[in-house]
């Protein structure tokens, strides 16, 4: 089923159209706010926070503007960044490395689990090290359910300024991985 | 062959763009060099960037669908209220307007029947 076709029946007062959307984006929303290095207990608020605030203003999607994936992720990418600017010294080393292990790695060995943990917690430090116009577009890049266009209409640039950053801020990050040191390649 | 048919520059930009590689492309960077430890170095960040496990508690969708109601259900209540605020000013008003006249009324009755 389509989202535009979701989006209709929602805003015809069927809210179970609504909860359709709900469940085929909050894997992909989830993974976005948590790629902002925010905090694991806010990750969750502020997901939902992204679906009310998307279903209080649905009036205002535009299908023929861009796809729901771009205006949700757009509505994510806001709060956070709003949140990010109130609370930037609170998020420094909050999410510890410790906080990370979730009962589905129980099976495994605690180092290869810690370690790879370890990996993610640095990268996702990296990529919030990275310009801000590059940080977001590499996050977004992560993003499979947007495509370049989409990419570049919610940053409101071109696509190949879109390309372009991409490029050079995963190009920053591979340097920042691969010759720190932290990472042995 | 195909190192010399393809720009690497170009090629470069593709590989971090992280879309799909045409099978050209594909064969170019693993022939070439320079191409090809970009193409291991990006596909090990991409890697360990999927790595990172995401956790959905099991009713986060019926958590935002409670959200939902219970905001509606707020909003519908505050209409209520506004409108039933707005029918006892209403009253309120009419009541007051009502005792003015009759207070107005009444003061030139008991001065007409004194004058009188």
């Amino acid at each position: 089923m389509e989202d535009k076709f979701l989006v209709e029946q929602t805003l015809n007062g069927n809210k179970n159209a609504f909860k359709l959307l709900v469940v085929r984006y909050q894997r992909p929303i989830f993974s976005f706010v948590k790629k902002f290095n925010v905090p694991d207990q806010r990750v969750e608020e502020l997901a939902q926070e992204t679906f009310l605030k998307a279903y209080k203003n649905l009036q205002s999607f535009h299908g023929e503007k861009g796809t729901f994936a771009g205006w949700l992720f757009t509505i994510s990418k806001n709060l956070v960044l709003n949140e990010k600017k109130k609370k930037e010294e609170s998020y420094e080393d909050s999410n510890a490395v410790e906080n990370h292990i979730s009962e589905d790695n129980l099976d495994q060995s605690p180092a290869i689990v810690m370690e790879r943990k370890q990996n993610v917690l640095r990268v996702n430090k990296l990529i919030n090290m990275l310009p801000d116009p590059f940080k977001s577009a590499v996050i977004l890049s992560y993003m499979e359910e947007l495509s370049l266009q989409e990419i570049a209409t919610m940053e409101q640039c071109e696509v190949g300024t879109i390309k372009s950053r991409i490029h050079r801020g995963k190009n920053l990050l591979r340097k920042m991985l691969f010759t720190e040191g932290q990472y042995e390649y | 062959m195909n190192i010399k048919k393809i720009n690497c520059t170009k090629l470069q930009e593709k590989i971090a763009w992280n879309r799909d590689l045409s099978s050209e492309e594909r064969l170019h960077s693993i022939e070439c060099h320079s191409c090809g430890e970009l193409l291991l170095q990006f596909e090990e960040v991409d890697a360990i960037v999927k790595q990172d496990e995401i956790h959905i508690p099991d009713d986060f969708s019926n958590t935002v669908m409670k959200r939902i109601f219970e905001m509606e259900k707020n909003k519908s209540d505050t209409f209520l209220e506004i409108y039933i605020e707005k029918i006892l000013l209403g009253i309120e008003y009419l009541f007051h307007t009502s005792l003015v006249h009759w207070g107005v009324g009444g003061v030139t009755f008991f001065i007409a029947i004194a004058a009188h």
